[in-house]
Parts: structure tokens; sequence; C-alpha cells
């Protein structure tokens, strides 16, 4: 099955936003999968530079959006939406609807791999 | 009546009827005793290392492995807070990020595969060392700090002072302490304490508070988050606790219960399977079996049939009766369970 990441046209825009905002558009949205949380794994995101690419990493590009994912990561959220919610409780980059998550915790930051 | 009687007898049997009066009733916790030293044959042992070991350990199990200097029960969890495995985690003596892990012999493979799947980038090492370790268990506690260390080479038990001394060893090296008893001998011991382990769970069934894990030192209800930790809290904070496992004695239905738990090394008959349901007086679930062996074992009973002392009989199975023992050793728990 192909490894793919949904790129949500509102995490584009977020995206070119803060490119405009700091004049450089040599950072990537780096999405992480750690152990951790409730429920085992935990997703991190970071903005990073985008010289921090290694060669394990999947280098995705939305309408010049760049977000970087490693391999390891990507087997545990590929088919996922990244989306940039704009809501009371906050604004962030958030992963949703990922097929491979069995339950997560209330917080949704914490997922369970189904087996 | 006497139709009844006979459906009563019929799973247990005739080869019991004669020596109704003539039980042989041993203690196992005779304080005068020496301290006994047996092989437990049945765990197995996990080796994991490297940088970022305890961070790695303390988002999947119960305890506090950030700040583990001396060897931990733990447990670890599905995310819903059932008990999958349960474990003795012993840091290295010298090295940091370095720990054996002790568990079920039946366990073991399944935890390093549970294990395995939270491994993803990190480079620690996990290996099965089950061939090249042994681990051995003296009881009880004595009070002396020979009975506490296995002559030199073990560690007080983590679980409960009582529990004696425990030591995983090189499997080449003997203990300096001679081998006195079989196995089972330590686990009617863990029995007579209501001290379940290993396969003795319901392993994905079970919960951490009803298994006793937080009596046995087992969970850090401070620490963060781990998996399995939601319920856990919740359970925790709300304080209903409503069974546990404890000592029970067996006995043939329709015969006198003992008052007190004793082992009866003449019984031959099998005591009912796990997860067999129990019922109470009221014609309701009590709880279940776990384990047992002779006439003596553990199960999961609601805590009000065990202040009472209920009577259980077996669900479908006529032929039983199992009586719930309150551990002595247990710290006093307010009314709701908690402690």
């Amino acid at each position: 099955m192909p490894l793919v990441l949904l790129i949500d046209e509102s995490a584009v825009q977020q995206l070119r936003k803060i490119y405009a905002r700091d004049g450089n558009d040599q950072q990537a949205l780096r999405i992480t999968v750690d152990a951790g949380g409730c429920h085992g794994f935990e997703y991190k995101l970071d903005l990073v530079d985008l010289t921090s690419q290694t060669p394990d990493d999947i280098h995705f590009d939305a309408q010049g959006a760049k977000v970087l994912v490693d391999d390891v990561s990507l087997g545990l959220i590929s088919g996922s939406r990244l989306v940039f919610t704009d809501e009371l409780i906050g604004r962030a980059f958030k992963l949703v609807d990922n097929p491979n998550a069995g339950s997560s915790c209330g917080c949704g930051t914490s997922f369970e791999v189904k087996m | 009546m006497f139709q009844s009687a006979m459906l009563l007898r019929r799973a247990v049997p005739a080869s019991l009827a004669p020596r109704v009066c003539t039980r042989a009733f041993s203690s196992i916790t005779d304080p005068t005793a020496a301290p006994r030293v047996a092989h437990l044959a049945s765990r197995g042992v996990l080796a994991l290392s490297g940088t970022g070991a305890a961070v790695f350990l303390q988002g999947l199990t119960t305890n506090n492995m950030a700040s583990l200097s001396t060897p931990a029960y733990t447990g670890f969890l599905t995310a819903q807070g059932r008990v999958l495995y349960d474990a003795l985690i012993v840091p290295h003596k010298d090295l940091p990020d370095a720990f054996l892990i002790d568990a079920d012999r039946a366990h073991v493979a399944a935890l390093r595969s549970h294990l395995r799947r939270y491994l993803l980038r990190s480079k620690l090492a996990l290996t099965d060392v089950t061939d090249e370790y042994r681990v051995f268990a003296q009881w009880p506690a004595t009070g002396s700090a020979d009975s506490l260390n296995l002559g030199g080479v073990g560690f007080a038990d983590p679980r409960w002072s009582g529990l004696g001394a425990r030591a995983i060893l090189p499997a080449a090296q003997a203990p300096p302490v001679p081998t006195t008893s079989a196995e089972l001998e330590y686990a009617l011991f863990r029995y007579q304490h209501g001290i379940a382990e290993g396969a003795d769970l319901a392993s994905g069934t079970s919960l951490p508070l009803e298994s006793n894990m937080d009596l046995l030192h087992g969970i850090d209800f401070r620490k963060g988050c781990y998996v399995g930790q939601e319920l856990t809290i919740r359970t925790y904070h709300t304080g209903v606790v409503r069974k546990r496992i404890v000592p029970v004695v067996v006995a043939p239905s329709g015969e006198d219960v003992p008052d007190h738990w004793a082992v009866d090394r003449t019984v031959e008959w099998p005591v009912p399977p796990a997860q067999a349901e129990l019922v109470g007086a009221n014609g309701k679930s009590a709880g279940k079996f776990a384990v047992g062996k002779f006439n003596v074992g553990l199960a999961l009973v609601r805590l009000d049939a065990v202040r009472k002392g209920e009577a259980l009989t077996v669900a479908g199975e006529p032929g039983w009766t199992v009586k719930p023992f309150w551990p002595a050793w247990w710290p006093p728990l307010q009314d709701h369970g908690r402690s």
C-alpha cells in the first residue's frame, strides 16, 4: 500500500503565512510519531529548517507548503489529513482521520495503533 | 433432598469422600522455619538497554521508571487500561538505562513484541535472555538482612515486604543459599497472601487495581501519561474498587468450609477453571476464579463478600464451594476500597 499524507488547504495556507511572516520559505512542518501518551503513540509537530532533512525523511510539497515525515512515522500516519484548526480551544496544526489509529485519548494527541 | 445431595456431589470424585475427617492441614508460614529458596522456572527475562531506555519504559508502564534506582513491580496495560503483562523491572547496578525485566515465561515473547511496537526509531536493544538467567525467590522475610537479599546476590521483593527476596542470576551462577523447595511452594505462599502474578492474571481483561497492583507498589498515580493511564487514574480518583484478588479455599460442596486458610496437600481434585464465575449467597455474581492448586488458590472477589467471608458457589459447577479470605497484610482500605 502506498504511503500517503493528505495536506488540507487550511494547512497549506497557514504554512504560507508563516513563510511570508518570517520571509523564509526554506522551512517545513516536521511530523514525528513518538511512543508516549495515554494511548501509546503521540504526534509531534515542529516547524524546522529544511536543512534538517535526513535520508530517512519523505519530503511532501503541497503548493509550496513543505512537510517532512520520517519513514517510520509515515507508516503510522499514512492516510491521515494534516489540517490547521482555528477553534476556541486553540489554533494548531493537527493530524486527523488517521486510519491506523484505533482509539485516541481525550486530547487527541495520543493514539493507539490498530493491530 | 437426596436427589439434590447427589447432584452436589457429582463433580467431586468419589475418592474424596472417605477422607473428610482426616485432613492434615499444614501451615506454610511457620515463623520459626528457615527461609525457603526456590528456582522460579516459570519466569523469563528480557534485557533492555540503550540511551533513553528509562524514558521509553516510562511511557509504557504503570510505575515510575524515571527515578528507578531499585527494582520495581509494574504493569503493561492496553490503552483501555487492562493488564496485559506484569513484571519486575530491575535496573542495572552501575549502568544507567539498562534493565532486566522479570516476567512470566509464558508472556516473555508477547511482552517483547508489545515493547518492540513502540521502539520506532529508537536504537534500544531489547533481547530475550531467558536462557541466560535464572530467577530465584527466598521467602518468607524473617527480618534478618540475609532473608532480604538471598545471601547477598538478591534484592527485597518490591511488591510486599513479606514476600522476601528475589534474585536474577546468570544461568551458570549457583545461588549462595541452597535451593530448598519446588516452585509450587512459592506459588502456594503467594496464594496464601493473595498475590497474583503473570499468567494468574487474565491478560487483556484484568484491571490493575483489582489485581492489587496498587497495594503491591506497582502503580505511580502521579507520574503522568502512560498507556492505559486514563482508566487507571480515573478509577483511583473515583475510589471505587469493588473487587480484588484474594486468597481462597476450595472445598467440595456440602462439606464444612474451613474458617482459616490452610493447604490440604492430600487433595487431588482439580480446582475450578480460570475465569469460572463465582456466585454469592444472593445469587449474584461475586467474581471469578483465577488460579489454584490442591484446595487453595486466588480469585477476584467482591470486597463485601470477602468481608463477610461468604461461601461462594461456582456457576454451572455444583461441586465446589469457594471461600475468600481477607489478606492480613493489606493496609486498611477505606470503605470504598481505596488504600
